[in-house]
Formats: C-alpha cells, structure tokens, sequence
C-alpha cells in the first residue's frame, strides 16, 4: 500500500482511536423485506460512506444487511473518505500492543488504536498502526471467511489510488458461513461509524436482493446528507466576534462542523465556518475543533501531508505520521505570511486541545487549509483590512 | 420559590437540536451471556445495575454492566452511581414524541427521542426548559412497576438524583422495571444519548445462563475500574497540559481546556469535568483561549450567588417547570477586558451549539480570579486565573 494519496483522506480522527470487541452496537432498525429467490451463494454490496467534497456522511450503507450463510459481502467506497471495514470477532488487543478502550463497548473491550508510536522513535514520533493500516488478508490470497470469531480488517480503503497507474484499495469482499448477527466497525472512527451483517440460514427466504439493500442504503444516504446540508447553510451564516483588548476584536472560526443543528454524529462537514471572514488589523482569530482538523498557513506550496511513508527493508512500509501538520507552529507573535503557521492537530485526543488563536496585523488576504482535509476541499481565507 | 435542581450536569447533546431518529438493535451476545455464575431457575429475582460511577469531577458515563442477562419475570432496578444527569430510558420504537424531540445521534436517520431541552408552551421562541420527557418518570406516582414488553413504549427513569430536590419527597434514585417477553433490549440516558447505552437480555423464564446478582456486580465493578483508570489518566495528562504561545505586542495567549473527556483515551465516556489547568497563571496583558468538546461554560461571577443552570419552578397543578436560565445559556462580556466586578461568561460551549466549542477573554488587572462551570460547579468544576504584573 503506498501513502502519499493517504493525506488526501479524510483521516479523521485520530481520535477515536479504537474500536472494540463489539457488543454494544447501536443499529439500524427493521430490515428490509423485499426477499431474494433461493439460490446458491450470492455476492452483496454495501457503501463505504456518503457525500462528495467538504460534504461527507460517515457510516456503512445500509447500516444493517441481511445474507444467507455462504454469501459473501463486498464493501466498497463511496467518498473520498478513509476507513476500514473491521470485525473485532471477540478479540482484544492488550494495550501494548497498541490497544484502546473501545468508545461504544463495555469498560475493558479494547481494539487496535489508530496511531501508535514509532518503533524506535522519540515520544512524538507517530505512525499509522501497521494492524489498522494493512489487510489482514495476504496479497493474492482468497477472500477470508468470517465464522464470528478472530480478527478480520480491510485495511485502510480510499476510493481513488494513492499512485498513478496503481488500482485503489476501494473494495474489501468477505464470505459468511455461519448464522449470527455480527457488528463491525471502522477503526478509523470507532465512535460513530458502525455496521452490522446479520447472516441467516442458507435456506432462509426472507433476505433482501441488491436492489432492496441499494433502496435502503440510498435513504438513509439521502436522510444523513440532508443533515449536512442544513448544517452548511447555519455554520455560514455564523460570523461571530467579541471585543478583545487595545480596541481589538475576537473572531470565533469553526474548524469543521460535525453536528451543528443536527445533533447527530455522522454528517460532518469539513469546511471552515465560516469560510471567508474579514477583519481589522489587530484583530485576532480563534479555531475551535471538535473533531480533527487543522488550520493552517503554509507560505510556499506543496502542503504537507499528514502521513509519510517511510520504506522498509522488508514488509510494509512505516506510515509516519508528519511533525509539520501534526505540530503547532507559531513563529512569530503575529501572522507573517512568509512563514509557516500551523495548529497542530485540534480535537480530542490532541495534546493541543481544542483551540488555537492567531492574530494579524498586516491587511490582505491571506488562504489558509486543513492540513487533514485540504484535499477534500477544506480551505478558507482571512482578509485583513487596515485598522 | 427558585431551588436549584440537584442535578449536576447537563450535556444534551441534542441540545439544540432537531432531527432524526431511532435506535436500534444490539448485539450482546458477548456480554451479559459469558457471564459466568449462574442464577437458580425459576425464581422471582430483582437485579441492580449501576447508572454512571466515579466522583467529583471524574465521572463515568455509561451503565454498569454495560448488558445484564436475566429471565423473563424478573426484575431489573437501577440505582444512580455518578453524579452526573443521568437517566435509563426506553426509547426505541416510539415514534410521537412531544415538543423538543431530536434525532437519536446514532440511530436510523428519524429516529427521534427527547432532547435535553424544549421550548417552554407560551414562552417567546429562546425560552427553553429541562425537557419534561426527560426528567420526569414515565411511571406515575404512587402507580406500580412498569412492565416493559419490547419496542413501541416509551419507559423512563426521568431525571435520577442522589439527593431530593425537593425537602421531604425521596429523591429519584432508583427506577425498576419487568421484563415479561423474551428479546434483547437496548436503553440510552437521555442526557448522553450519543454514548451512553445499555443492553437488557430477556432470556425464557426457565433459562438456567444467567448470571446471579455477585456476578452482574462483579461485573459491573470490572467495567467501572476500566473505566476509571482512562479518566485518571487523562485528569494526569490534563493537568500536565499548560500551553501557550506567543500574542501580540508581547503578550501571550494561553489555552486552557473546559473538561476533558477523552485526552489520550479515546473514549468519550471517560469525562474530567474540570478545568485543564485547574489553575493558570498569566501575565498582565494575555489572553485565556478556553476550548472544549462537550457542555460547558467558563464564568466569572463577581458576586454569590452562581446563577442556576436549570431552576425549579412550581406550577399551580402537575410537575414543576423546569426553565433552562439564559443567563447560563448565553455569553456575556460586558468588557474587552477583565473587570472583577462584572459578571463575564462564555455561555454553554460546545459541539452542537451556535457559539461553537471556543472562548476568550484578556485579562489586564492583577490578582487570582475564580471561576467556575455554572453546568457543573456542583461536580466541583471550578478554576483560577491569576494574573501578575507585567
């Protein structure tokens, strides 16, 4: 798998690092009913994530799928976003070994964390976990088969491929051969992006044919998306200052926008809100993030990107997660648009918190992006008009 | 008469919020049934399980265990723990809700139960109360144990307290429920319906699989210290946590977190409800930047006492109104700067929330300042800012 395509991602969170042995998953309500025909083994496609752009809908659609014992269902991805398909199959990685406490299962369930230290490195010095990262199915081996239990990931899937000429990791196919209701998850955001294959007896009449599961996973598509277009439309109209010292002005930015009027964890919109916002020189700016972004001027293109393969000998390569967007950088008490500035990553499990301020004092305009999501489109300007 | 309803903290996540809903199904399998020690069949039984735990600002939001198993006529009891807001609540399946119903964060896109707040019936449109759905029971005083038979009822705990908001009632500790049909069944706490479910597996009456009281304890004892040990990790790395940067004309701009859930845990039930340094010291001329992830607000009250989040008010007939006070709500900075006898306060910030999950204030007069969270001042959330001369 390469890497340079992986900051192009939407790497979201870093924060929900984990994932669990799955108990308590919330799903989806009645399933479908439109019945397919008895036959042999049939092959089911479920979405990997909604939404185009900043727009984006983190779930699995539909969010529950019903088969037969020897089907086999095939996950493909449907945004621009990354995640995994991942059974934790009542296994628990220790926390040495990179494991966290799972965010929607009971005290002690732990799954594999997202980012974990570089062997070797500093203690700033972080990395994609090779067991999130990597599929657990060998190059040129037969789709897996998943009984219920044991650990079975897809790896880190993106719909377009990180290099030219290369064919994307946007697919990931399992074949079910026992009856059971089996929930999974993506590591890559544990909190809220969760699914659920309930497979019945081979015999079994009442399973929905593809045409059933597209009908449903296009509504609750289409019922999540609205909710970021609604979001979209309230974090815009929001331009919102208080008085700051020496006839100054505090200017609040939202650094994404997961939830905002919609109370619901899964549409999320990766745009500064507002996006355009003009100010006095003097004045200052403050980014608030609840999920993982960054906002961040950087004087000379290319951007950075967030995770930098590093060849290895043998095996993969180490998916190094890069200091210059991960680390806030301030190196001047003012904005210098020379200069790179940088808030590091903001959210929830980064060090820096949840804020960061900047104040300018020369008039312009001046872009600045999420180092995250830049390619999704997260970008946004500060104009700074003389005082 | 205004009393301050005991009832520590808020959240709501749905605060604001419209939307969508339905909970739906779960899967247990792995819990409640591996437990091990088996229950004698056929006997009436009464099983406890615990709402949220820790103390003072560490708190755990979830439900312990996280699933029980039991059979069909038994009993299950909640008893509050934490001391956070919390409610057990029965919600999938319903589908008319009253005013202030919001999308179930996790649920099918419609799937709607209470929200934290609703409007206030004849108030203007900013005039919001403590959803009544939320806290009070579903069962009436006085009526017997609700018997609960699967989805489509709406069966709630209301609002638990650990002690009587009003002299002389017992307080809403406890909040039993029976179980006549077999089935699994999952229930949410109202105020943290983005995190905090629980399971119900209602095995047949003569199911031999199912765990006795010393083992549901057990249990739930196991998930708790899991549970605690994330949060005393992050109340360490919180407070460790003392971050500035440079400002402009040679101040600085100080970060300061409201609560932390999560910091190196990744679990977002895992809450410090405190200020992240509880105490700061600055310099003449620099800027508190206070950020958070959850419901909070950052105020600065010159004189006692603290205005009340949520406040009682008794009605001619029925329960009391419950109105949510603007003077939390929103922001208030009648000064560019720091003015020790006027009341500055951030509002509830926060993910959901217009104002987003930021705020700032300079400070130019030396002296320690106290502040506090007007949500969570009684968990003891509270701070200071000291400010030197330059």
């Amino acid at each position: 798998m390469t890497l340079t395509g992986f900051s192009r991602l939407a790497f979201l969170t870093m924060a929900t690092t984990a994932v669990l042995g799955l108990m308590a998953l919330a799903v989806y309500g009645p399933l479908d009913t439109t019945s397919a025909a008895a036959q042999g083994p049939r092959n089911v496609t479920v979405m990997v994530g909604a939404g185009q752009d900043t727009a984006v809908v983190f779930g699995f659609f539909p969010a529950t799928v019903r088969v037969r014992a020897g089907d086999t269902v095939t996950w493909r991805m449907n945004n621009d976003d990354l995640h995994t398909v991942t059974f934790m199959g009542g296994t628990r990685v220790e926390p040495q070994a990179g494991g966290v406490q799972d965010p929607l299962g009971p005290g002690g369930n732990l799954i594999p964390a997202l980012v974990v230290p570089q062997p070797g490195g500093g203690p700033q010095d972080a990395m994609l976990n090779p067991q999130v990262a990597f599929p657990t199915r060998a190059p040129g081996a037969p789709v897996e088969t998943y009984s219920g239990s044991g650990y079975v990931n897809s790896g880190i899937m993106e719909k377009v491929s990180p290099e030219p000429g290369a064919p994307p990791h946007d697919t990931f196919s399992l074949t079910f051969d026992t009856p059971g209701t089996y929930p999974y998850l993506s590591i890559i955001l544990p909190d809220r992006m969760i699914g659920t294959i309930e497979v019945v007896p081979a015999g079994a009449v009442d399973v929905p044919d593809q045409a059933a599961i597209d009908a449903k996973a296009n509504a609750e598509m289409a019922a999540l998306l609205a909710l970021v277009d609604v979001a979209k439309g309230q974090g815009q109209a929001l331009a919102r200052s208080e008085p700051g010292p020496g006839g100054s002005t505090f200017w609040f930015v939202r650094a994404g926008n997961s939830d905002f009027h919609s109370g619901d964890l899964r549409p999320h919109l990766m745009e500064f809100l507002p996006k355009d916002i003009t100010i006095r020189a003097g004045d200052t700016v403050i980014w608030g993030s609840t999920l993982f972004h960054t906002a961040s001027f950087v004087p000379t293109p290319p951007l950075p990107e967030l995770v930098v393969p590093v060849p290895q000998p043998a095996g993969p390569p180490l998916l190094t997660i890069n200091p210059l967007v991960a680390t806030p950088a301030k190196p001047s008490a003012v904005f210098d648009p020379t200069q790179n500035f940088n808030s590091g990553l903001l959210g929830p499990i980064a060090p820096g918190g949840f804020s960061w301020a900047l104040t300018f004092d020369r008039p312009g305009t001046f872009e600045y992006a999420c180092l995250v999501h830049a390619q999704m489109g997260m970008k946004g300007t500060i104009t700074v008009v003389p005082r | 008469m205004r009393r301050a309803l005991h009832l520590f903290a808020m959240s709501g996540l749905t605060f604001l919020s419209l939307g969508l809903l339905t909970w739906v199904a779960l899967q247990i399998d792995t819990l409640g049934a591996s437990t091990a020690s088996a229950a004698p069949a056929n006997q009436a039984r009464n099983l406890t399980v615990l709402v949220g735990g820790g103390q003072d600002t560490l708190q755990a939001l979830n439900f312990f265990p996280m699933s029980v198993r039991v059979r069909q006529g038994n009993t299950v009891t909640w008893r509050i723990e934490g001391d956070e807001l919390h409610t057990a609540s029965f919600v999938k399946g319903v589908t008319e809700w009253g005013p202030g119903a919001a999308q179930i964060p996790l649920g099918a896109p419609g799937e709607m139960n209470p929200g934290f707040a609703a409007p206030i019936p004849g108030g203007p449109p900013e005039a919001l109360q403590l959803n009544p759905q939320l806290a009070f029971p579903t069962r009436a005083p006085g009526a017997s144990v609700e018997t609960y038979s699967g989805p489509g009822r709406f069966v709630s705990s209301g609002a638990f307290e650990k002690e009587a908001t009003f002299p002389g009632a017992p307080p809403n500790n406890t909040f039993s429920v029976m179980f006549d049909t077999p089935g699994t069944y999952m229930y949410v706490c109202l105020v943290h319906n983005d995190r905090m479910y629980g399971w119900v597996e209602v095995a047949p009456a003569n199911a031999t699989d199912v765990p006795n009281q010393a083992a549901i304890d057990a249990q739930a004892s196991a998930e708790l210290a899991q549970m605690m040990a994330l949060i005393q990790t992050a109340r360490a790395q919180g407070d460790a946590t003392v971050r500035s940067e440079p400002g402009p004309n040679g101040t600085s701009i100080w970060f300061a977190r409201a609560g932390n859930q999560e910091l190196h845990s990744g679990d977002s039930r895992a809450q410090v409800i405190d200020f992240l340094p509880k105490n700061l010291t600055v310099t003449a001329g620099d800027t508190v930047v206070w950020g958070t992830n959850y419901f909070h607000t950052v105020s600065f009250v010159p004189a006692p006492p603290n205005p009340e989040f949520i406040e009682v008010v008794p009605q001619p007939a029925g329960p009391p109104l419950l109105p949510l006070n603007p003077t939390v709500i929103f922001p208030a900075k009648p000064s560019a700067t720091y003015d020790p006898t006027q009341y500055f306060s951030s509002g509830i910030i926060g993910p959901f929330l217009p104002p987003g999950n930021s705020w700032a204030l300079a400070f130019d007069r030396p002296g320690t300042y106290e502040y506090v969270c007007l949500v969570h001042e009684l968990l003891g959330m509270k701070g200071t800012i000291t400010v030197l001369p330059r």
